[in-house]
């Protein structure tokens, strides 16, 4: 690529860029402005990127036309076919698609566990392609992730350890290590059983240390990869609890699932589709395109489907956006006052 | 009663007893099934639920307290012929990976009918249908390796080697975790034909209260070990409170109602799943 190296706020000659970004521009402008206002200031600067005029400041995480195709010998398969994201400070990302979609390849990615096998990806402005040992060590340690069975992930033999191991290796001196260890296992509510075994805590606690060995890296973004998918009700609400917490304190988070519940509390759903995105707004603009989101296959939340069963057999519930239990619950109370 | 085909009464457990790692896995835990019907089994985590699955086709057997049957055999009993009994009850684990023995997608599904001194055609026919019925395409996936499936294709490839043995009982721990909601809606529909078709009975073990909801008749709770309850879904599901201390929560369902009771709409009856709960709401609701 011409542009690969230069940082992402460069003018470019690139034609295939301007192309693209004219293209978006003229298929997309109005959706953006509808889509991203409610984000205040991270919002506008991501305008100013799709008009693109100039970069008034650095995106988190951004990616550029990412493709990534696993070569498995007899034949390749195509995971990510051109992806284009923007993820600033402070965002609540859920990333969302049928398996095979591409999801978790884009976040192997976005953290340089994988290389775009075509295209970019700039964390901080430094681009993942071209960057030192030491680089993309800040990179993994500036995006943590947490996969779906952090079990898998747990090296040492107890709780305090395993949370000091990732900064540990980052070459965090003594005191600060302590700090940080301490830090992380309060955030996540994890200092009465600092001394135990990882492998002895329950599911929602081996969930949520994962989460603490993230956290004590000191990351500013967190990526969660099905992380709740194996949760009991009790452990799910708990870990959605601290993200949300973690989230209001100026953390990032990409969270992807297949749980729309989870999904709408974010404040912005990307769709993958077949290694592209397919359609990304707040989770009522996404919700709302009907036609799209059912030809995606993505399901509706329980209260959304029973609002949209309740509007087909002819209750009058368009002025409302009806996404979580308590949406639901409160039109229909309305309902019910006016119409009493 | 003849109809019952699992019966588990006063079973404990703990995992490498008598060494320091000693870890209590069952304690007095209780679990009917009946034939042909779809039962579910919850539980928080670490309350016993895939060690209790272990039991019913015999890779755990009772060594200690309790009594396990399964379609008339005892397996604590030497003579229990727990080959046999791994062709009538079909066990899909939540980790699809581990349960992988072959290199190649179509041998995998094929290794347990080769077992059963089948024919090679109706081995591949099996596979097929196994396939065809969890949503993978024969043609594009028979050939591929199994480790470099996505997470929803391992699943498949899983569920489809049991299917392949054609089950009596069918339990799926957690497996439909991880899926897409279109792959969750397919294997939903698998199971409901497999249960009209040829009467398969089926222990769903799931963390998914609102799945539980749609697709059980009824449920057993674990908590530490203990069954501390069971009945009929709309019974154990259908209630606001008194799940929060097993770790679990009503379906969202039984919330959106409960809410709306509290804000003074009057709703009748106890719908649970949400083709009921909605039909409720428009009864109670329609101009």
């Amino acid at each position: 690529m011409q542009y690969a190296g230069d940082p992402p706020w460069a003018p470019s000659d690139s034609s295939l860029t301007n192309r693209r970004l004219d293209q978006r521009l003229t298929e997309t402008t109005e959706e953006h402005v509808t889509i991203h206002l409610p984000y205040g200031l991270a919002s506008r600067r991501r305008k100013v990127f799709f008009c693109g005029v100039h970069m008034t400041s650095d995106p988190l995480i951004r990616a550029v036309d990412v493709h990534y195709t696993y070569d498995e010998g007899s034949h390749t398969v195509e995971a990510l076919r051109g992806v284009d994201l923007c993820i600033d400070e402070g965002d609540f990302v859920a990333l969302v698609g049928h398996n095979g979609s591409g999801k978790s390849t884009l976040a192997k990615c976005l953290n340089a566990l994988l290389l775009p096998t075509q295209g970019d990806v700039w964390v901080k402005g430094q681009n993942t392609r071209h960057c030192s040992e030491s680089a993309l060590l800040e990179i993994r340690a500036t995006v943590g992730m947490v996969f779906q069975h952090p079990e898998n992930q747990f090296v040492a033999t107890t709780v305090r350890e395993e949370v000091a191991f990732g900064p540990e290796n980052l070459g965090v001196p003594e005191p600060e290590l302590h700090r940080r260890v301490e830090c992380a296992l309060q955030d996540v509510g994890l200092e009465s059983v600092k001394g135990r075994n990882p492998h002895d805590l329950s599911t929602g606690q081996k969930s949520r240390l994962a989460i603490a060995g993230i956290l004590a890296m000191e990351p500013e973004c967190l990526i969660l990869d099905e992380s709740t998918a194996m949760l009991d009700p009790i452990a799910r609400r708990n870990v959605l609890a601290l993200l949300d917490d973690l989230h209001r304190r100026g953390l990032t988070l990409i969270l992807i699932t297949h749980s729309m519940e989870e999904a709408v509390l974010a404040d912005r759903i990307v769709v993958l589709d077949e290694g592209r995105v397919a359609l990304e707004g707040s989770p009522s603009r996404v919700f709302a395109d009907h036609a799209v989101f059912d030809d995606l296959g993505l399901d509706l939340t329980v209260s959304a489907a029973i609002a949209r069963g309740l509007q087909h057999r002819g209750l009058d519930l368009s002025g409302e956006t009806i996404l979580t239990q308590d949406d639901l619950v409160n039109a229909l109370a309305k309902f019910a006052r006016v119409r009493t | 009663m003849s109809d019952i085909i699992v019966r588990v009464q006063g079973l404990s457990y703990t995992y490498m007893a008598g060494t320091p790692l000693a870890a209590m896995g069952l304690q007095d835990a209780t679990l009917t099934l009946r034939q042909g019907e779809f039962a579910a089994l919850i539980g928080a985590g670490g309350s016993g639920k895939s060690t209790l699955v272990s039991f019913l086709n015999g890779l755990l057997r009772p060594r200690q307290e309790g009594q396990v049957v399964v379609f008339g055999q005892d397996t604590a009993s030497p003579t229990c012929d727990i080959i046999s009994l791994r062709r009538y009850v079909g066990l899909v684990f939540q980790y699809p990976h581990h349960q992988f023995l072959e290199q190649h997608v179509g041998d995998d599904i094929a290794h347990g009918p080769r077992q059963l001194g089948l024919s090679r055609e109706e081995i591949r026919e099996r596979v097929r249908w196994a396939m065809e019925a969890v949503g993978l395409d024969f043609q594009d996936f028979v050939d591929r390796r199994t480790f470099s499936l996505s997470g929803g294709e391992m699943r498949r490839v899983a569920l489809a080697g049991v299917l392949a043995m054609k089950p009596d009982l069918l339990v799926l721990d957690e497996a439909t975790t991880g899926l897409d909601p279109r792959g969750r809606a397919q294997i939903h529909e698998v199971l409901h034909r497999l249960r009209a078709d040829r009467g398969m009975t089926i222990l769903l073990v799931s963390n998914d209260m609102d799945e539980v909801a749609e697709l059980a008749d009824r449920v057993t709770v674990l908590h530490e070990g203990k069954t501390v309850l069971a009945g009929p879904t709309r019974e154990i599901l259908g209630k606001e409170t008194g799940l929060e201390g097993y770790g679990l929560a009503p379906p969202i369902t039984t919330r959106v109602l409960h809410a709306l009771r509290q804000a003074d709409v009057p709703i009748a009856g106890t719908p649970l799943t949400r083709a009921e709960v909605e039909e409720a709401i428009w009864q109670a609701m329609r101009p």
